[in-house]
């Protein structure tokens, strides 16, 4: 028999899920991807360094500051840029207002629906206006962070090679830590409800990739680091993993050692849970999860130890930046050079890598980007393979419909993977 | 979805063959000349305005503009029937006639094409949502630059990849409004939108992006010597780049009575003919520079 889903809404992006399953057994199970292409790294070949940064945003109308942060990330290392640590803690600032904003965006509004049973959030947010509200509330403290810093939330502004054009002021951060402590109180209330939601048990046995760093839960910074042991630098991820096109596909999967594997927030708690401090530490400890984890559905819990990590984390940031010059963070001056540079930052979804290679007049000659969905795809095929056993017994109807649950809680981003 | 139910329940004279009509326009008073019929009609209608969002090949960064609007939007949403919207609803459209209908991004697979033809069939009115669906966006810089080939650089096996030259849609369909902007400003939508929804198409005043600007407190780019399309840019963005430091290059289209000639002319001493040339191409701006340049020439 044939699973066939044409359209699964609530996620970014066009996609559907086409299983083959002959007596009991799985033969295929595949994404399939319906997005049109946009050809991003095509169109910045032959362009100025300058417009990276603004074109490459533009994959991802819910993650642009990653898009962003990396772009510009990878330029500097091409053309030897370095940047004041007022500059890097603004952008890890971003990066977690990021982070708030999508988490709540999926956690709530794309994937709780699908863990009670209901059919659209019309339905949801007249069932449950308080949570509704926190949702909402959580949601505009990340957007707040990004627009102070970025200058807009959809496609900010100020961030470009070298540093920032504009600082906040003094009184916009001031009330950001305002916004932090209500913020923190409101996801730690949004904790304790998504705790009580049942979710399905399944596991199946994968490697979780994630930037790790020394001390820190590490967004901005950090190695290459695996739950099977790999520990390489940023610098020698495309040797290490391995980008390949099937033919018709407008997706380039990635693989290591041939396998698929999994990023995003299930994988950095797995690989990054030491690290965590405070509130969110508790939170994850109340969970009672035992090490490594291999339910593809507690990612939606993942995010929410994420939601509190991160909240306390732009706390802790907004803090340290009242008591620094933030003039340092302005654009210097540097010199446009040739070079080939890197850059891998913690999207929302998972790590996002850039290369770049431009002239010595700041041309860009070559561009590769690879997205957290186009690693991940591959896994949650392998996954759904061995789920659906697990759900044949249902009506299609319902079997359908704990497909798109489990499709949604991976939170795949198909704008991104195409691009 | 749940509906706001309007119940009519009145005393009303109905020819017996205008019964089922009115049921579904709503109640209407007719005076009928021959067989006339006092009945009591106890009548649910519906009144919301069918709208759909639709999302072809993009960033979805416009829908998230308007989610982006919280509370705002949520109540927004009260107001009418969401018969597609994709980013928020499970259930698949079942292809109803609509009032409104918002396309975001460009057609550039088959499927694209027949939606966005479909839509329009659907629907009495419909708009433009943002950059790309209005002027081409970022995936019109493909047609400046190498076109076809550029999918070269990208992929190895081109084979059997929907790869044609980005147009706006009102290449496909007639737009009767744009929300404008990469993205589209939240602000502006819910200005605009409420008179949509009564069928009338707004229009957006002819002010550039100065205005606005000014109002601002922004010192002028132009003192300190650098480039800024703003005054040939049509305004209601809140000048939110120049504010943020950055040059205003164009997302939202030239105004109508703006001056491109002149604008070029003052443009020349701060950025070189192929800087601003490769900056009119990141919002598809290029070809409608290219084209108002034409119309100067013949007037």
């Amino acid at each position: 028999m044939n699973i066939k889903i044409n359209h699964i809404a609530k996620m970014e992006g066009h996609a559907g899920f086409m299983a083959s399953v002959l007596d009991g057994d799985v033969k295929s199970a595949k994404i399939e991807v319906q997005e049109g292409i946009r050809l991003i790294e095509g169109v910045l070949i032959g362009r100025e360094y300058k417009d990276m940064p603004i074109v490459a945003q533009r994959i991802c109308g819910i993650c642009p500051v990653v898009h962003n942060l990396t772009a510009i990330k990878a330029l500097e290392n091409a053309m030897g840029v370095a940047v004041s640590q007022e500059t890097e803690k603004l952008r890890t600032l971003l990066e977690c207002g990021q982070i708030i904003h999508s988490h709540a965006l999926h956690l709530f509004f794309l994937s709780l629906a699908d863990f009670l049973d209901i059919d659209n959030d019309i339905e949801l947010v007249k069932k449950y206006p308080e949570e509704t509200k926190k949702a909402i509330r959580i949601r505009e403290f990340g957007m707040e962070i990004v627009k102070v810093i970025g200058g807009r939330v959809v496609h900010p502004l100020t961030n470009e090679v070298g540093g920032f054009k504009k600082i906040p002021d003094q009184e916009a951060l001031k009330n950001l830590l305002i916004f932090s402590k209500e913020a923190l109180g409101v996801s730690l209330e949004l904790g304790e409800f998504f705790r009580k939601i049942k979710i399905p048990d399944f596991e199946r046995e994968t490697e979780y990739v994630a930037l790790s760093k020394n001390g820190e839960y590490s967004i901005y910074g950090g190695d290459i680091v695996s739950s099977r042991g790999l520990h390489i630098p940023v610098e020698k991820f495309e040797s290490n993993f391995l980008e390949l096109q099937k033919q018709q596909e407008v997706i380039k999967r990635m693989e290591h050692d041939g396998k698929s594997y999994m990023v995003g927030a299930i994988a950095r708690i797995n690989i990054n849970r030491n690290k965590l401090k405070g509130e969110s530490y508790r939170y994850l400890a109340s969970l009672g999860w035992k090490f490594p984890d291999f339910n593809p559905f507690h990612n939606i819990l993942a995010q929410m130890v994420e939601l509190i990590h991160f909240t306390e984390e732009a706390q802790k940031i907004i803090r340290e930046l009242l008591n620094l010059n933030l003039e340092n963070a302005l654009t210097k001056e540097y010199k446009i050079k040739a070079g080939s540079g890197v850059a891998a930052v913690e999207a929302p979804r998972g790590t996002l890598y850039y290369h770049v290679e431009v002239d010595e007049k700041g041309y860009i000659k070559n561009v590769n980007i690879i997205t957290p969905t186009a690693q991940f795809l591959s896994n949650l095929e392998d996954d759904i393979a061995e789920y659906i056993p697990h759900i044949m017994g249902l009506s299609d109807g319902k079997r359908q419909r704990k497909l798109r649950g489990f499709i949604r809680a991976y939170d795949p981003c198909i704008s991104c993977a195409v691009h | 979805m749940a509906k706001k139910i309007i119940k009519v329940k009145k005393e009303i004279v109905v020819k017996k063959k205008q019964k089922k009509k009115s049921a579904k326009e709503g109640v209407k008073k007719t005076k009928g000349p021959i067989k006339e019929k006092k009945i009591s009609v106890k009548e649910e209608c519906i009144k919301k305005p069918k709208v759909a969002i639709i999302s072809l090949t993009s960033c979805e960064g416009c829908q998230f503009a308007l989610l982006d609007l919280g509370q705002k939007f949520l109540d927004l949403v009260e107001k009418i029937e969401m018969v597609d919207f994709r980013l928020l609803e499970d259930e698949e459209d079942a292809g109803m006639d609509l009032d409104l209908v918002l396309i975001e991004g460009n057609p550039v697979t088959e499927e694209n094409v027949k939606t966005l033809i479909s839509a329009r069939k659907r629907s009495k009115l419909l708009c433009a949502l943002g950059n790309c669906a209005a002027m081409g966006g970022i995936p019109e810089i493909k047609n400046y630059q190498e076109g076809k080939n550029t999918i070269k650089h990208v992929y190895r096996y081109i084979h059997g990849i929907s790869n044609p030259p980005i147009k706006e849609i009102d290449n496909f369909v007639k737009v009767d409004f744009v929300f404008r902007g990469c993205p589209i400003s939240g602000e502006e939508f819910l200005k605009y939108f409420p008179e949509l929804l009564r069928g009338n198409i707004p229009t957006i005043p002819d002010q550039p992006v100065c205005l606005e600007c000014k109002k601002k407190g922004n010192k002028c780019l132009f003192l300190d010597k650098k480039p800024c399309f703003g005054p040939m840019i049509i305004g209601g963005c809140d000048a939110v780049c120049p504010t943020a430091g950055m040059m205003c290059q164009g997302c939202r289209g030239l105004r109508p009575g703006g001056n491109v000639k002149a604008m070029k002319a003052t443009l020349k001493t701060m950025m070189t003919d192929e800087e601003f040339e490769n900056t009119t191409e990141i919002y598809g701006l290029r070809d409608d520079i290219e084209e108002a340049e034409r119309r100067q020439k013949i007037v």
